[in-house]
């Protein structure tokens, strides 16, 4: 979808056009943000800090690339900022280094739905969380999430492992399990 | 890692969340969107105004300590001086700057002109009181042996006819010199006469120099005749002589100020390209180009993270050299033009160094996005300034000089680096910059030596390009910003 007119009336700071954006991407981003945090009004707080910063900054996007990716980054980096500026996430986000967890083979096909699969990455320590949504969600390679977090790639494999084996438990458990209310709403 | 399967799907679901937000968010995000863009303008319009307060200060504060010659005008007094200093019995005062106002001289009747040699000295004090005597055998005051050391008489053409009391004046051609005012009073005592008769004489004009002789005209004044005059107790005739003359100046040359001058000025400060002003980030620096090299486009589901990001550019010195030429439109205003080359840098944080072209064999050099090593990026410019300076200070010793203008520049090279965020390759390709850039300029300007106003100027420089630097790219939407400290020196033309 081409969006170059909507940007252009947003750099024209055009009120009407700013709305339309923020509608066509706030769902989307508002399931970004609700990956990162613990709750939806912290989600809801993320992506108000992140749209605040896109349409402030909106001239520096290059028409080269995607706008939904280039808005997408900006959001997840805005998460970030916000896990380590918020003291409930701050802690949890200390990365002790720990043997090197072996990579479970398993690939189980995945039959929950989005939010519920999003429920569960929720429910991993933020640390697990963090580094899941960076690595299997966004793309980043382990080198750059050590980049990112402050940590060794090592560190971020491990950490990454960890989270991958609890995730595949959980998915096995919730499918078999009939009643779905035991994931719920934590 | 190798993606897996497991990784896909969740990418997919994900993908396929998606969460309405709540009505309020939206209200929050428009509400400070606005206050941001007002809080922008608030600032660039406070920055003014305070600029202004600033020079109008700096103007008042300098007009209050103006500097003025005070002129002496003692108001010349007459004063009865005799022999019989006992019986003076009234003390007249005039104020003789009312009499020589109205021209007048006051009621003359029969009586005595004379003249009166009195030496002009400088540095003498203005106020002095000369008195002489008439000769006890005459009727008539003469000027010769009677007066005093410092008088230097003069024969006078006195009509000796007996019967007359007049005695024509002669009056002698000043030199040249200060400009002098003299006033002469002369005046008797009143028990001597029923009337008071004064006599003023205002001269003024071209007075002698030092020590030469001024020649005044002494109206007539009117001596009774009686025998009690004949015994010492003439009247006498005070002869006041109040001299205001401007203060002794050490002879300097008349130095006829050209309205041209030329020179050379050199400013050092930081430099930056930004998206913001004064290449500070006024509000929160955008992290996210400064967090995220994300890599791009290979993980299967669409939407995912495409494209690279730029690291953030970051401020780094910046100097500019030239000459000048001003030439004065007012007393205070003066224009000035010249020519300056110019070299503004900046950093950024690159990966690897590419040397095998391969592909990507239409750039020059280039690096992988990364953090690895700082890469400076340079800008070469030649520049014409037009700018107005204003003297806003009074004070002679301590000159203040306010200077704005306009400044077009021409980039002639450099090595600034390009961002492909495709490919994640920074690149150098100057042709995606605009090459003519107008910067507005500012500049305070204090003297650096006291004694010599005119050496040394220094003072702070702020300079703002209102040209973008490129119109697509990486540098889209930035603007150059300079702020430093800048040093001119000026030849001024003279002209004896």
């Amino acid at each position: 979808m081409d969006y170059t007119s909507l940007v252009k009336d947003c750099l024209k700071k055009k009120p009407r056009a700013q709305k339309e954006m923020y509608e066509q991407f706030a769902p989307a981003m508002l399931g970004v943000c609700y990956r990162y945090t613990k709750s939806i009004t912290d989600a809801e707080d993320v992506l108000q800090e992140g749209f605040i910063k896109i349409f402030l900054h909106l001239s520096e996007y290059r028409s080269t690339g995607e706008l939904g990716a280039w808005i997408r980054r900006i959001m997840v980096t805005t998460a970030l900022n916000y896990l380590k500026k918020n003291k409930r996430y701050r802690s949890e986000l200390v990365f002790a280094e720990m043997p090197l967890h072996p990579v479970s083979d398993e690939n189980p096909v995945i039959k929950l739905e989005a939010k519920q699969l999003s429920e569960l990455i929720r429910q991993l320590p933020t640390g697990f969380q963090t580094i899941f949504n960076l690595h299997a969600i966004e793309g980043y390679t382990h080198a750059e999430i050590g980049e990112i977090l402050g940590i060794t790639d090592g560190t971020s494999k491990s950490q990454y492992a960890r989270a991958r084996y609890l995730l595949i438990e959980w998915i096995e458990k919730y499918s078999s399990c009939s009643n779905q209310e035991q994931y719920a709403g934590k | 890692m190798q993606e897996s399967n497991f990784e896909k799907q969740a990418q997919q679901k994900m993908e396929e969340l998606g969460i309405n937000p709540s009505a309020g968010v939206w209200e929050k995000i428009a509400v400070a969107i606005q206050r941001k863009k007002r809080g922008r303008r608030a600032l660039i319009w406070g920055s003014f105004v305070i600029i202004l307060i600033v020079t109008a200060f700096i103007s008042w504060f300098s007009n209050t300590g103006k500097e003025t010659f005070l002129k002496t005008d003692a108001p010349a007094q007459e004063n009865y001086t005799g022999k019989n200093n006992n019986n003076i019995k009234d003390k007249k005062n005039i104020d003789y700057k009312q009499g020589l106002s109205n021209n007048k001289k006051a009621v003359l009747k029969e009586g005595i002109t004379t003249t009166a040699a009195i030496p002009v000295q400088s540095n003498k004090a203005l106020h002095q009181q000369k008195t002489f005597k008439p000769n006890q055998y005459t009727k008539y005051p003469r000027i010769g042996a009677d007066l005093t050391d410092d008088f230097h008489g003069e024969k006078n053409n006195t009509s000796k006819d007996k019967d007359s009391r007049k005695v024509k004046s002669k009056n002698i051609a000043y030199t040249n010199g200060p400009k002098t005012t003299v006033k002469i009073t002369a005046s008797q005592p009143a028990e001597f006469n029923d009337k008071n008769v004064i006599a003023e004489e205002d001269m003024e004009g071209e007075a002698p120099g030092n020590d030469s002789l001024l020649t005044l005209l002494i109206a007539p004044v009117e001596i009774a005749d009686t025998t009690a005059e004949r015994n010492n107790d003439l009247p006498v005739v005070a002869v006041d002589v109040v001299k205001s003359a401007p203060p002794d100046k050490p002879e300097t040359k008349k130095v006829h100020r050209s309205k041209w001058e030329f020179g050379a000025n050199f400013s050092l400060g930081m430099s930056a390209t930004r998206n913001s002003y004064l290449g500070i980030d006024l509000f929160e620096e955008n992290k996210a180009y400064d967090q995220l090299t994300s890599v791009g486009g290979n993980n299967g589901g669409s939407g995912s993270s495409t494209g690279y990001s730029p690291s953030a550019i970051r401020s780094r010195p910046g100097l500019m050299a030239g000459v000048f030429v001003q030439r004065a439109i007012s007393p205070k205003m003066s224009i000035l033009t010249g020519l300056s080359y110019k070299l503004y840098s900046t950093k950024m944080a690159v990966g690897n160094r590419i040397d095998s072209l391969g592909s990507l064999n239409s750039f020059r050099s280039y690096y992988r996005a990364g953090s690895k090593s700082n890469y400076i990026n340079r800008f070469h410019f030649i520049a014409v300034p037009v700018s107005l300076e204003w003297s806003i200070s009074n004070l002679q010793k301590r000159p203040i000089y306010l200077s704005a203008g306009l400044t077009l520049s021409k980039l002639i090279n450099s090595s600034a680096l390009q961002f492909n965020p495709s490919t994640g390759v920074y690149f150098q390709d100057n042709s995606l910059f605009n090459t003519t850039q107008v910067d507005l300029s500012i500049r305070f300007l204090f003297a650096l030596n006291k004694r010599q106003p005119q050496s040394f100027l220094i003072g702070p420089d702020l300079s703002y390009s209102i040209s973008r630097m490129a119109t697509t790219a990486l540098y889209s939407g930035r603007n150059y910003s300079y702020l430093g400290l800048h040093l001119k020196k000026s030849i001024v033309m003279s002209k004896h």
